[in-house]
């Protein structure tokens, strides 16, 4: 049984053909188009290390069938920065510290972008804690996640401001 | 994984008829399916991707002032729902206190309901359960079975349904609607699980093809906004499943209580209504004492299933703090950290 | 400003950044196949029969294969007198000894038709009782998961003399049974490789997730016959290892055979229930401690029988009694007193081996010695911390060697601990219980003090006797014709930054802009030997080398440089990669430039060297370092329902020199967490079947966003005086002090109840049984 995904991927259209429909998003990206930004944690939805966007929301991508996939428009670590700028919540995780290892972090990233986009959280550490407890951190690096996000958001915000003006 | 293979129909009817082949299992957000099928523990040879089929995806307010919520309305999208949120307060909180954001996000109304139990001898492949094996015998019986239940379980099984949705769901009434190759047909959520007697594979009412097409709250479930809260007590303050929660609605009026309305979740083969307990409020006064004697009610006929009596005595301490939580008012935004005793109190100093 | 002592950025960040990291699983090869794992799925029997359906046997590989081309059982001995050998093959022989043990492996082109096959592949088992629990395993009569043993007991181990008759008087005498679970490492790359065979080099290479990649091969070597020089391994970006990746695991050996057998490239990723259920287990000890001391609280002596689960097979290289035998020596802590005396038993169970995890035995005797000091405090009715203060090695005993022969190197405890006392403002807190909380939770405070030996030298693995013994770290250093620094280091950076903080140590000495140095480590093929990442010892032993490297470079730049300035030696100077004499002055790239393109400038005596050399460095003492730290916390505990919460957590650590404190800090947050995890969390429990029952993220709950709150530091730095800089070894510091910290802050929280814990993890159902239990006991 053969089935062809037809998707957008950072932009990118890309068709593929799936020979076995049991090749999740995660391994479609990884070992089909050679995108392994995206990391494999727990393979069950249990860590965020796999954490992308489908259609502007936060999804585990190890529990996404790639074949439900088709027409979807994904975004993924690779897409987030332009070439040679880094993406605001990027030069933030820098800025305080927000990983070690590096294997969490595109999840840590693209699950930070969700966050922000879908605008529950605010300046609410809080908040922004519980919205991050889907993404798993074993070098411990919570605190500098949550400071990188609400410094993010503040220069999006005034970014956003800025263009608008 | 098993191979399996993957249909995408297009309608209704092609759903149910697709699904209605043994070993075909539908799929919708895929957050629990996928999970089970990479530990083993279920290998359907058939997946129906319904995440597609169109109509199921709206929050429909009726006439009559309830809500009809379309079976593959996300977790995330229904919680965030202003107006239902306003009006179900409880429920966007126990939606809030499961999982994680992502799964949230993929996670559907109907699927929901359909969550399977997180005993770890269900998950123990290696090992015998009934519920995955009908007739191998049950391993938690004396295993580990510290987060089992300690309301209606049998000897054949004692795994606890491990929604939170469900919980404040079947508090306030709400009913299940099915479509089949008979037609559509509805169930109270309340009877929608079984339980597990002697035959603890069979969940739910649902016959082979049938598919939840949505959940319905009444009206009369939005009359409890002022005084709803949900309360959960996990081994870990977010992303975690349920040791034990109750769902809590109070309707008060003019000081006493006018009807109520308690649910029990992490304790029982599904989601745990306790009429009794709802009943030994109405007319009372909205206090402490009256709280106890009505979480007394709900667990008078708990008993452990083995190394977890302490289960008992912390659902009882959760359904009056519940109640509590709801006769002092719906705060006017979700706490920060849905479901937590860390909700704050004002003059707590919090981290 | 970017050398030793700068918050410099790291050098790591962009790529990782970026997903751009090559973590082992992004490595793909050409016809590269995949491997899937058959595993026991029970705990103890005997393999009667392998069924493997035709079609695929040719695909399924088992021990029957791989015993008659040569390769080995992983054998890990120790020197130690009494040790008992086990040997693990990589693939089951005739018995399986753990739930999760390979039995069969076998190859496809992708991993789910691996899978595919190896759920094709029945064994048929003559089941025996399994060893579940370390004490019943070490029993008189237990059946043995060895059977030519005459018990389940690796190795016994005594320190000291009984002194009971010293003690006889004591006023005060604490007993205390304490139990710390099994736990799994769970870094978030999982174990993993990819092999194949370069036909150029003829070489088997192996890629894989290691922080010990020259041990990985030794241990590769050992078991397939191969001489070490036709094995190179290459650990890429590896995803945290915390202990887990500084093994050879059989996985390796099956895979590094098959590639060979197959003669194509290979992958084995481990899953995350093969990671929890089959592979990195960790810390399980059982402590009956008894402990003695006078009136005021001064400790007069300390008898304990320790028991280690040590699971079913020696760990290569660390053996199955590095753990046990290390809390036989380091369980007296950094306190001074005079009687001392601990047995030690290694046991040998049906559960996967024990091996090491950040912090290995130090944070369980912390757990378990300074509850022992709270308990001697509540028994003289003084504050905890002045027990502790009483007891602590002062600073004017420094260097001090201890009760069981440590040699502590530096530093000032009791201010750590003062410091910590003020920090955490304890008089405020007590305020606070008195007044009571609001919302009726509980509130409680807890101090912990340790000292870490970190960089082991020579004498303490020579004693151990085990396959591998720390000597001279070595690294190379080269300039570069255009003036750049590459440094070559054996150690494997995961997490630590060294890429940085090296790069750091280079430009202390060389002043060479830190954008121009670069770290090759990881790579058996491209650095000299060393014993890998491990115990604390990178950022001593290995940066320790590069700055020897560095100032021997400094040495041959400045004889080159005395030339072309027609200046005296001793009147050249070396500073900010410039090289002074007088007003005349050249930059190293120059100097460089000569040595490579233009060699007839040189002087006629010069160091036929030239800009490369590989210097060896051992501290001046051979005792490692010892770094120590306070850690308090403050806890609100809800009796009700049996929830903790960190209200405040304050380190005071220090670990000598720091070169990049943002560095240092990192490692200190990340280790708090993983103790956190350990205190609150963390648990992988086993049923009487010897079945792991936490094989998932949601059964074995990690610390995350919501659990770890904002930890504060304080520093000290009272640098070595035996190492490069003042360093000391700082990795594993921050696991040690959490679990002893909280369980002592939430007793102190109980204590108005008459309530103790002291298993861990603390969860709600231990905390509610323990107040139940003092509800039926009141105390006396």
């Amino acid at each position: 049984m053969s089935l062809s995904v037809l998707l957008s991927v950072n932009g990118v259209a890309r068709e593929v053909a799936l020979d076995d429909p049991r090749v999740t998003l995660l391994d479609l990206l990884r070992e089909r188009l050679g995108l392994t930004g995206t990391k494999k944690g727990c393979d069950r939805g249990q860590c965020g290390a796999c954490t992308v966007l489908v259609d502007g929301r936060r999804i585990n991508s190890c529990l996404t069938l790639a074949a439900s996939c088709d027409g979807a428009r994904v975004l993924t670590i690779e897409g987030l920065a332009e070439e040679g700028a880094l993406h605001p919540v990027q030069e933030a995780f820098i800025a305080h510290d927000g990983f070690q290892c590096g294997f969490c972090t595109p999840g840590q990233i693209m699950s930070a972008v969700g966050l922000i986009l879908e605008g529950h959280a605010g300046d609410d550490p809080e908040r922004i804690r519980e919205g991050m407890s889907g993404n798993i951190c074993r070098c411990g690096a919570y605190a500098g996640i949550t400071a990188a996000i609400l410094d993010a958001e503040r220069r999006l915000a005034e970014r956003n401001r800025a263009e608008a003006a | 994984m098993n191979r399996f293979d993957y249909v995408r129909p297009a309608t209704f009817a092609e759903a149910i008829a697709a699904a209605s082949e043994p070993g075909a299992a539908y799929l919708a957000g895929g957050t629990n399916l996928l999970d089970l099928m990479k530990g083993g523990i279920v290998r359907p040879g058939r997946l129906v991707d319904v995440s597609r089929l169109p109509g199921l995806g709206a929050i429909e307010w009726l006439a009559d002032g309830g809500v009809r919520i379309g079976a593959l309305v996300r977790n995330s999208d229904l919680a965030h729902d202003s107006e239902f949120a306003r009006r179900f307060p409880a429920v966007a909180e126990a939606l809030l206190s499961g999982a994680s954001a992502q799964l949230r996000n993929m996670a559907t109304v109907g699927g929901n309901l359909l969550q399977r139990t997180r005993c770890a001898h269900f998950y123990d492949v290696a090992g015998a359960c009934n519920k995955r094996a009908p007739g191998a015998g049950c391993e938690a019986r004396g295993g580990e079975a510290r987060n089992a239940a300690v309301l209606g379980w049998s000897e054949h099984c004692i795994a606890t349904h491990p929604s939170d949705f469900c919980v404040a769901l079947v508090a306030l009434d709400a009913v299940v609607e099915i479509a089949g190759q008979g037609g559509e047909y509805q169930v109270p959520l309340e009877d929608f699980h079984r339980l597990p007697g002697e035959t603890p594979g069979q969940e739910s009412v649902l016959e082979p093809g049938e598919l939840i097409i949505a959940v319905r709250l009444p009206a009369q479930a939005a009359s409890f906004s002022r005084h709803a809260r949900y309360l959960k007590i996990r081994d870990r303050t977010s992303f975690a499943f349920a040791v034990a929660s109750a769902a809590a609605a109070l309707r008060i009026e003019q000081g006493a209580i006018a009807a109520a309305r308690i649910a029990l979740g992490g304790v029982a083969p599904k989601p745990w209504r306790a009429r009794l307990a709802e009943r030994a409020l109405i007319g009372v006064g909205p206090d402490r004492t009256h709280f106890d004697r009505a979480a007394e009610a709900a667990l008078a006929d708990a008993r452990p299933s083995g190394d977890n009596a302490f289960k008992i005595e912390l659902a009882r301490r959760i359904v009056a703090r519940a109640l509590a939580l709801a006769a002092a008012g719906t705060p006017a935004r979700l706490p920060a950290l849905p479901g937590s005793p860390f909700s704050p109190v004002a003059g707590v100093l919090h981290v | 400003m970017f050398g030793v002592g700068a918050r410099v950025r790291r050098k790591e960040d962009d790529r990782l950044l970026r997903g751009r990291g090559r973590f082992v699983a992004d490595i793909a090869l050409v016809g590269m196949r995949e491997l899937a794992f058959v595993r026991s799925p029970v705990a103890h029997a005997r393999i009667l029969s392998f069924d493997i359906p035709e079609q695929v046997r040719r695909q399924v590989f088992t021990w029957q294969d791989l015993e008659p081309a040569g390769v080995r059982p992983i054998r890990a001995a120790s020197g130690l007198p009494g040790f008992k050998v086990s040997e693990q093959p990589p693939l089951a022989a005739d018995k399986v000894r753990f739930a999760g043990e390979p039995i069969a492996v076998t190859v496809a082109a992708t991993r789910a038709e691996a899978e595919d096959i190896a759920s094709q592949v029945i064994a048929e088992f003559d089941e025996l009782p399994p060893n579940v629990d370390m004490l019943a395993a070490a029993a008189p009569g237990a059946p043995c998961v060895h059977e030519h043993w005459s018990d389940n007991i690796f190795l016994e181990t005594r320190v000291g003399q009984s002194f009971e008759k010293d003690v006889a008087a004591a006023p005060v005498r604490i007993s205390r049974s304490i139990r710390t679970q099994r736990q799994c490492i769970v870094p978030l790359e999982g174990k993993g490789l990819v092999a194949h065979w370069d036909r150029q080099a003829e070489q088997l290479v192996l890629y894989t997730a290691t922080q010990m990649p020259h041990i990985v091969r030794s241990g590769l070597s050992e078991c397939l016959g191969l001489p070490l020089e036709a094995i190179r391994v290459i650990a890429p970006d590896v995803g945290g290892g915390f202990g887990w990746k500084g093994l050879l695991q059989p996985e390796e050996v099956v895979a590094a055979w098959l590639c060979l057998h197959l003669g194509c490239p290979l992958r084995w990723m481990e899953d995350r229930r093969e990671h929890l259920v089959a592979a990195a287990n960790a810390r399980e000890h059982h402590y009956e401690i008894t402990a003695y001391a006078d009136a005021d609280g001064r400790l007069l002596g300390v008898d304990a029988d320790a028991w280690v689960d040590a699971g079913a097979y020696s760990i290569y290289p660390f053996s199955a009694c590095l753990e046990a035998a290390q809390v036989g020596s380091i369980l007296p802590g950094p306190y001074d007193f005079p009687h001392y005396r601990c047995r030690t038993f290694s046991v040998c169970t049906n559960k996967p081996p024990i091996v090491p995890f950040r912090g290995v035995a130090r944070a369980n005797v912390c757990f378990a010695m300074e509850q022992i000091i709270d308990a001697i405090a509540a028994a003289v009715g003084r504050e905890a911390w002045e027990v502790r203060l009483l007891n602590l090695v002062p600073p004017e005993k420094m260097p001090f060697d201890n009760i069981t022969g440590k040699h502590f190197d530096s530093g000032d405890y009791p201010e750590s601990l003062r410091r910590a006392v003020a920090g955490i403002d304890l008089a405020s807190v007590r305020r606070r219980q008195l007044q009571g909380e609001p919302d009726g939770r509980l509130v409680g405070v807890g101090f912990a003090t340790y000292c870490e030996q970190g960089a082991h030298g020579t004498a303490v693995y020579h004693g151990w006797g085990i396959p591998m013994v720390p000597g001279y770290e070595q690294v190379q250093a080269r300039i570069t014709a255009d003036g750049g620094l590459e440094l070559r280091a054996g150690i494997q950076s995961h997490g630590q930054g060294m890429e940085t903080s090296f790069a750091q140590v280079a430009h202390e000495v060389l002043g060479i802009p830190l954008e121009r140095i670069r770290l090759v480590h990881g790579d058996t093929g491209l650095t000299p030997y060393s014993t890998g990442t491990w115990g604390s010892r990178s950022m001593v032993m290995a940066g320790g080398a590069v700055a020897t490297a560095c100032r021997r470079l400094a040495d041959r730049l400045r004889r080159i440089a005395a030339h072309l300035l027609q200046a005296r030696l001793e009147d050249v100077t070396l500073s900010g990669g410039m090289l002074q004499s007088g007003q005349a002055d050249i930059t190293i790239a120059e100097i460089a430039r000569t040595w490579y393109l233009a060699p007839q400038l040189l002087p006629a005596d010069v160091d036929p060297g030239g800009l490369e050399i590989t210097a060896g460095y051992k501290p001046k003492s051979d005792h490692g370092t010892f770094s120590y730290a306070t850690h308090a916390a403050v806890v609100a505990v809800d009796a009700e329902v049996g929830l903790v919460e960190i209200l405040d957590y304050l380190v005071v650590e220090d670990a000598g020199t720091m070169v990049n404190p943002a560095i240092v800090e990192g490692q200190i947050f990340g280790g708090v967490a993983q103790g956190i995890g350990t205190a609150l969390y963390e648990c992988s429990p086993y049923d009487d079947a010897g079945q792991p029952m936490a094989s998932t993220l949601m059964d074995y709950l990690l610390p995350g966003f919501t659990e770890v709150p904002a930890i504060r530091i304080e520093h000290m730095e009272t640098p070595s005086p035996y190492t490069e800089f003042g360093v000391k070894g700082l990795g594993e510091g921050g696991v040690i002090a959490p679990s002893a910290v909280l369980c002592n802050a939430i007793n102190d929280a109980l204590k108005a109840r008459g309530a103790v814990v002291t298993d861990q993890p603390v969860t709600p159902a231990r905390i509610l049984a323990a107040l139940r239990n003092a509800r039926a006991e009141p105390p006396p």
